[in-house]
């Protein structure tokens, strides 16, 4: 797994075009979510950096822009229960490397960042027989 | 051996999988009014889809990825989102009409409206796509949808005038009894019945669950080249009977139980029941893939996990989406709307959605950072190319025609 | 210019588009009231919708008695004809005829009601499986579709 300094990114990038809106992928090769946003953190020798990626309504919101982007972020933090709620952050020393997906290190339950997936699962799903039944 | 099984069976379900209520209620529609004068549009569509599934899914083979997970990544998040949108309105309005076409089969069948059906037939698909296993769902109702094939069958015994039936077909044009812009609405509607955007989000959504790699490209192109052709010429063998039966007779095809009625004269009672079960597979199975389609189109965009392959509990937000959208299906149907009716916008509405989906996929086909080697060929970008153009005139005449003809009167 | 600028130039459009679309819905939706020619297309066009319901009966009727299609199956062909026929001659029968066109309005309702007749005749037979009540409705039915066809001709 590479070390806080060299993420499993490649040395230079182009976030735009390499990182954001691509799918994040957990270690069993599961789809997590989206890279929505991405958190920018400047290093010792003044370049910029990845941080983190950012993922959920309240990071899509804001990128989306305009109404819907506003009634994205509205709707996101009525439905949470925090004070000032803040995205799903997946830090970037996660990330083992990306191709035509995000790979990180840990699996989505571990990531927490898919909380609308835990509410349907845990109050809708799992109360329907047959629930845990894979193909 | 076994592999050869394989293809036939690839081949076999994409034929039965391909034609649904658009494409039955539309070839019978138009047959019945314009004879086989726009005969020259489904295969215009059907090499229209066969051009966009072999691109979709050759990318879907090669970088792993699904339709509208690209169309986010390429689009970004807020002109995607309008694609989302739309996309999906045109696949749930035809997941509507799909379902009210399995309950118009079970009518005619029963002589027990179609209203009291709904629920009936919605209680079963849901159970189909929360139990049952893919590879199942696709291969039943593939294969018992070619049953349609009874109306080749019926076409042959008709023993009609070839040479007048041929006439027809190198006519192009819209006959004495119509006029132009109806000519092209329902050449539109024909083009929107045969490339509807979902089979294309089915598509790809299918090969990226079964982990196609490389190796697969050439097994998914036997599939669209052989598959799809053969089911436009079912789809067109609707429209010839109805032609030949109905043209002359001054009727014109506004329900689905007048379609079986032309087997009925060809085949009798054995015809008719095994149209009934094809218009139930072929409905039924498209309902499925509809269903899916809604599902896969914004869990994909979102990033969600998304499947029939993982336990519904895994793609909890996924299932619950395909547990709403049957729901509201349900109560739109419970209203008493036409589910015919209902066929016929979604198939012109699928026609203006279909750039959204194309465009994207075309410029992924040709991006080596996805495709490496397996970028698009020559060939498919020329055809890609023209099918842009074709499908973008298309998208921009439809609502003024559906304006001018009033919706096709 | 700020985007708050430009804010009440674009609700000014949106207002004009919202009423050039009420405009073209109010217009579609009158009736042709007040031209007698254009009162016969309708009738025209309704007979000719007519028509089509009642030749699927037709249809439907000599299949049901050489015994190619189920009971079911025929009076669902049947039955939704029949629907589709009352509906097209209620809509008919609804619009208000200008004046001078009382004899197409009683001819075409005249048309239309023999053509409903002929077609519930023929539900009731193929309901009960009645093949002697069925083939009365044929001879009715055609003599019906037959009228329904020379409509354009014959309508004043």
């Amino acid at each position: 797994m590479p070390g806080r300094d060299e993420p499993g990114f490649r040395r230079q990038y182009d976030a735009e075009l390499h990182l954001l809106d691509r799918q994040i992928v957990d270690r069993d090769g599961r789809p997590v979510a989206k890279v929505d946003d991405i958190e920018l953190a400047v290093r010792a020798d003044g370049r910029l950096a990845v941080a983190a990626l950012l993922c959920g309504p309240g990071a899509l919101g804001p990128r989306t822009g305009g109404r819907p982007g506003r009634w994205t972020t509205a709707i996101w933090r009525r439905l949470r229960t925090e004070e000032d709620p803040q995205p799903g952050r997946i830090d970037a020393a996660l990330v083992t490397g990306t191709d035509n997906a995000v790979h990180v290190s840990a699996s989505a339950d571990e990531l927490r960042v898919d909380g609308l997936e835990r509410w349907v699962r845990h109050y809708v799903v799992d109360r329907i027989p047959g629930a845990g039944h894979a193909d | 051996m076994k592999k050869i099984f394989a293809v036939a069976l690839g081949i076999l379900t994409a034929i039965g999988g391909f034609v649904d209520i658009g494409d039955l209620v539309t070839n019978a529609l138009v047959g019945s009014r314009f004879g086989l004068s726009l005969a020259w549009v489904v295969v215009v569509g059907v090499i229209g889809i066969v051009v966009f599934s072999e691109m979709s899914g050759r990318v879907a083979a090669i970088s792993g990825r699904a339709t509208f997970d690209l169309v986010r990544e390429r689009l970004g998040p807020r002109i995607g989102l309008a694609n989302l949108l739309a996309s999906m309105g045109v696949t749930f309005l035809t997941f509507i009409a799909e379902i009210g076409g399995v309950a118009l089969a079970i009518e005619i069948a029963t002589s027990v409206n179609e209203v009291l059906w709904v629920p009936v037939v919605a209680a079963a698909l849901w159970i189909v796509l929360w139990r049952v296993r893919f590879s199942v769902l696709e291969n039943v109702f593939g294969l018992v949808g070619l049953a349609l094939v009874v109306f080749a069958v019926a076409l042959w015994k008709l023993d009609p005038d070839w040479g007048a039936l041929w006439a027809q077909v190198t006519s192009f044009s819209p006959g004495a009894d119509n006029t132009w812009t109806q000519y092209c609405y329902y050449a539109v509607a024909l083009f929107g019945a045969a490339l509807t955007p979902y089979e294309v989000f089915f598509f790809s959504s299918g090969g990226v669950e079964e982990h196609w790699g490389e190796k697969d490209v050439g097994t998914m192109r036997l599939n669209v080249f052989l598959g799809f052709p053969l089911g436009g010429a079912l789809s067109l063998a609707v429209a010839a009977v109805t032609a030949v039966v109905f043209l002359p007779a001054g009727v014109e095809v506004e329900s689905l139980s007048q379609v079986p009625l032309p087997v009925a004269i060809a085949l009798g009672k054995i015809g008719v029941a095994i149209a009934l079960l094809g218009f139930f597979a072929a409905t039924f199975g498209a309902a499925c893939e509809t269903g899916l389609s809604v599902g896969y189109s914004i869990a994909q965009f979102y990033g969600w996990s998304w499947g029939k392959f993982v336990a519904p509990r895994q793609a909890a937000r996924f299932h619950a989406v395909i547990l709403l959208s049957t729901l509201v299906a349900v109560a739109v149907l419970l209203t008493t709307v036409d589910p015919v009716a209902v066929t016929e916008y979604s198939v012109v509405f699928s026609a203006l959605a279909l750039p959204l989906t194309y465009l994207p996929i075309l410029v992924i086909a040709n991006d080596p950072d996805y495709m490496g080697e397996r970028v698009n060929g020559r060939l498919a970008n020329v055809l890609g190319s023209v099918y842009l153009v074709v499908i973008l005139v298309v998208a921009v005449a439809a609502i003024p025609l559906m304006i001018l003809t009033r919706g096709g009167q | 210019m700020t985007a708050r600028a430009l804010r009440p130039d674009r609700s000014r459009w949106r207002a004009a588009v919202l009423a050039a679309a009420a405009a073209l819905t109010a217009s579609a939706c009158a009736t042709p009231e007040g031209d007698p020619s254009l009162y016969r297309d309708e009738a025209v066009s309704t007979t000719k919708a007519a028509h089509s319901s009642v030749a699927t009966v037709a249809i439907v009727l000599r299949t049901r008695l050489r015994d190619l299609t189920f009971g079911r199956a025929a009076d669902d062909a049947v039955s939704t004809a029949e629907t589709s026929l009352t509906s097209t001659a209620g809509t008919f029968e609804g619009l208000q005829p200008p004046r001078g066109a009382d004899s197409v309005r009683r001819q075409a309702t005249q048309l239309l009601s023999d053509a409903e007749d002929a077609v519930a005749a023929a539900r009731i037979a193929v309901r009960r499986d009645d093949r002697a009540g069925m083939r009365a409705a044929l001879v009715a039915v055609t003599r019906s579709a037959d009228a329904l066809d020379k409509a354009p001709e014959t309508l004043p």
